[in-house]
């Protein structure tokens, strides 16, 4: 009974699709495979960003809500949604039909596309002598794999690669966990300094109201803005500044004693500003604040009560009589010209020393600060730009390139000089292939009639004798000591160099 | 097993039993004289076997003319060898018209044939000579004819062109142009033999015996296994695999890496499939097998696609190697057709 290549074509189908099971599984593993390693990198990432997060909101003194068990949750739904999505994907997403289940049990196994090829000659109908013994070929070695029940290779996963993904991953986000302890400890421990302590006692001396209330930096921030905006700090233009010349140069002077050491992380820095912070937290919550129970997100809606407002010139009146202790009445208004003392020139250095908020703000801090430094000052504000130290063909003075051509280096327009290219280090070939530019070639040629024109004729004239005086030309004559002295030093020389060339046609 | 499916690759069989016979026997011949070098000898057999030509690259004395030579002696063909040199002429190649005088009295122009004509071509230094009688080569080799004075000859066959060159003393040389070397189905890179092979080599040129070589096939038989090679099968996803090998030669198509965006300036051209194809059936048959499959393609990329991808300044700069490009990208190429 002959095989129709029909039935040969429904035979190895039938035998394919037994064999498909395993290929699925194959090709599933593989999604999966795909699908943790991306996942494994986004983890790496998530992780990553936490730890960049936390470390910035420490560089800055923000604060944020994102803790470690936030980062979980993301990591584990994004694993959830990442590796359901490869697993669908490899079910049903790419359906393994029969000529792929051939070809993939031919890379597999190795069989050289016989699978492959037998089936793709009998669909084509390819009755050759050669298409036909590659049928049969294909055949046999699909009935063999049919009977072995070959194992077709799954993607393997690489534990190692796995573990250490995760350890760092689970490090990075440690690593921000305690971060922002590092970030909430300092704060707790500056409020028992020695100067935060005075300044907590004068601050209830003069008001004993108002209880003290812990302010994370954000909010601090928060709160000098509102207290700007309420008018208890008062705006810095050009008059307060003016005013406030004898005041500011005693607190240009301190901040300069101090340096660079004192201008962030002090201890004293810091307990001033939370002596100075508590009140205006207290008067930012108003009536409504008790003690203990402020709340972070309260504390930053700016609350303006009229109990609040016409509190405020009695607090300045207090100032008034008893000097200013605090910053912010030392600052309050721009018309006082209150006694200082160390105190309060302190808090108010410290206070606008912290603020790297205000001084983004206000342009013109710089200029106050100029001001502030006694003595004549070069105007900063003509200052020009330094230096570059840029690598550049401009060498940093911002001239495009065409202004760097020829000689001089960069100055201004000049005319270009055609000078050779050459790049250091990069071996040059002696032909460059390629291809000419597209477009066609344009040559234009220009008719010119010939014309006569005259010359500059030299008339031929007969040769000369020379005149006696062109002729004898003065001969330098030197003097007998100078010839032997010339003489003694051009043989000393030759000698030395035939001594020379001698040893080293002996070395060689 | 049918009968239809059964009865009909017997022939099939004894025809590939025969193709393999044949193409030891010659590979066993030449290795008689030429020693080592397994695979350079395989090449050199394929592309007799797929009608196409070969440029060998390699030093001075690595035995490339006794290559030529010695498979000439083995085919009993017909053998010329050129040496170009930087005065050779084209008419030298080709051959010139010239006059005689007649029997009976007076002159006529009869046309002296030259050296191509012929069917084993061996073109030594093929760099040295002139653009001008290289290109007298490209008519010869593509078309298998030659045009003189009005005449056009029809070169015998088989015809087969083997070209050597020197990769060093560039001095005076005249690089082939892209037109020709695209004409030559493989390039192959001669390299020194390996110790074993050295005292070989001793044993068989420095004593009293010379080996001789034996016709161990003809010009006929070698036609008619080029129409066996041609009748070899190929499946769509193989074809397929070797268009999108020789696609990812060429800058900009949709299956080039980046390293050939940036290095190449010219891929391979169709002559480039077609020899791919060519070369992958003789691999099959020589492995027992009646189709051509994608490993085969593999095998066969880097001599038959080296000499067709042109390097662009980047790719000379950066000294990248077409032989490791292409398997870079053979190697990243699937096979699978969806």
């Amino acid at each position: 009974m002959p095989d129709h290549p029909q039935d040969t074509l429904k035979r190895m189908e039938s035998m394919l699709r037994r064999c498909r099971r395993r290929i699925m599984m194959a090709e599933v593993s593989v999604r999966l495979r795909e699908g943790l390693d991306f996942y494994l990198n986004c983890l790496l990432g998530i992780a990553g960003l936490f730890l960049v997060l936390r470390a910035l909101t420490y560089a800055v003194d923000a604060s944020t809500i994102i803790n470690w068990v936030h980062v979980l949750s993301i990591a584990a739904i994004f694993g959830v949604v990442v590796l359901g999505h490869a697993l669908l994907r490899g079910v049903w997403g790419n359906p393994v039909h029969v000529t792929g289940a051939a070809e993939r049990l031919d890379l597999s196994q190795s069989t050289h596309n016989r699978i492959a090829t037998a089936m793709a000659l009998l669909r084509c109908g390819d009755d050759s002598q050669f298409a036909q013994a590659a049928i049969c070929d294909g055949v046999e070695h699909l009935e063999t794999l049919q009977a072995e029940q070959p194992h077709v290779e799954c993607a393997t996963t690489s534990w190692r690669r796995m573990g250490t993904c995760l350890v760092i991953s689970l490090t990075m986000v440690l690593a921000g966990q305690f971060l922002a302890v590092e970030a909430r400890s300092p704060q707790e421990g500056s409020e028992s300094t020695p100067g935060a302590t005075l300044l907590a006692e004068r601050d209830s001396e003069s008001e004993p109201a108002i209880p003290e209330i812990k302010v994370t930096p954000g909010q601090r921030v928060t709160h000098q803005v509102e207290r700007r905006a309420t008018g208890d700090i008062p705006p810095r233009d050009d008059d307060v500044a003016e005013d406030d010349t004898g005041q500011r140069a005693e607190l240009g002077k301190e901040s300069r004693a101090e340096g660079p050491a004192g201008r962030h992380s002090s201890g004293k820095s810091r307990s001033s500003q939370s002596s100075s912070n508590s009140r205006s937290a207290a008067s930012g919550a108003g009536g409504k604040s008790e003690p203990g129970k402020t709340e972070p997100g309260k504390n930053r809606k700016p609350r303006h009560t009229k109990k609040q407002t016409a509190a405020q010139p009695k607090v300045d009146q207090e100032n008034m009589k008893g000097g200013s202790i605090n910053a912010r009445s030392s600052s309050g208004s721009g018309s006082m010209r209150t006694a200082q003392n160390e105190w309060s020139s302190k808090v108010k250095a410290k206070s606008a020393d912290n603020d790297d908020f205000e001084q983004e703000e206000e342009p013109d801090e710089e200029m106050d600060k100029d001001k502030q430094r006694l003595g004549a000052q070069p105007a900063l504000k003509s200052r020009t730009s330094r230096l570059s130290h840029e690598l550049s063909l401009s060498m940093g003075s911002g001239l495009s390139n065409d202004m760097m051509k020829g000689r001089g280096g960069p100055g201004v327009q000049k005319k270009a000089r055609g000078t050779a290219t050459m790049i250091m280090g990069v071996p040059v070939p002696g032909f460059v292939k390629g291809r000419l530019l597209p477009g066609p070639t344009k040559s234009t040629q220009e008719e010119v009639e010939p014309s006569p024109r005259e010359g500059n004729y030299t008339v031929a004239s007969e040769l000369q004798q020379a005149r006696p005086e062109e002729a004898a030309l003065e001969r330098y004559r030197p003097s007998a000591a100078m010839g032997v002295q010339a003489r003694d030093y051009l043989i000393k020389y030759h000698a030395e160099h035939e001594n020379i060339r001698n040893g080293a046609a002996t070395n060689e | 097993m049918s009968e239809t499916v059964q009865e009909a690759p017997g022939n099939a069989r004894e025809q590939s039993e025969h193709f393999r016979e044949v193409f030891n026997k010659l590979k066993t011949e030449v290795h008689k004289a030429f020693v080592g070098q397994d695979e350079i000898v395989e090449s050199v057999l394929s592309v007799l076997l797929s009608n196409g030509h070969l440029l060998l690259e390699g030093v001075p004395g690595l035995g490339k003319t006794l290559l030529a030579n010695t498979l000439a002696q083995a085919l009993h063909l017909d053998f010329s060898r050129i040496q170009f040199t930087p005065d050779l002429m084209p008419a030298d190649i080709i051959g010139t018209m010239v006059l005689y005088e007649k029997d009976g009295g007076g002159h006529e122009l009869r046309f002296q044939e030259g050296p191509v004509i012929s069917n084993f071509i061996l073109a030594d230094e093929i760099n040295r000579a002139t653009p001008k009688t290289q290109s007298a080569m490209l008519e010869a080799m593509q078309e298998r004819q030659v045009s003189v004075a009005r005449q056009t000859i029809h070169l015998p066959e088989p015809f087969i062109v083997i070209a050597t060159q020197n990769p060093v003393e560039q001095d005076g040389t005249y690089p082939l142009p892209e037109a020709q070397l695209d004409r030559f189905m493989v390039k192959l890179l001669v390299d020194y033999p390996s110790e074993d092979e050295y005292l070989s080599i001793l044993s068989r040129t420095t004593g009293t015996t010379r080996s001789a070589i034996q016709p161990v096939s003809s010009g006929p038989e070698i036609m008619k296994m080029r129409e066996i090679v041609r009748s070899v099968p190929v499946s769509e996803q193989v074809q397929r695999y070797a268009v999108r090998l020789v696609m990812a030669t060429q800058p900009g198509s949709p299956y080039a890496t980046d390293t050939v965006n940036r290095a190449v300036a010219l891929g391979s051209s169709p002559r480039g499939v077609q020899g791919l194809i060519f070369m992958g059936k003789v691999r099959a048959m020589v492995g027992g097998r009646f189709a051509v499959s994608c490993q085969d393609i593999r095998d066969v990329a880097v001599p038959v696609l080296r000499h067709r991808v042109m390097l662009g300044f980047e790719g000379f700069s950066e000294r990248v190697n077409p032989d490791e490009l292409i398997l870079e990208i053979a190697g990243s190429l699937k096979e699978l057709s969806d």
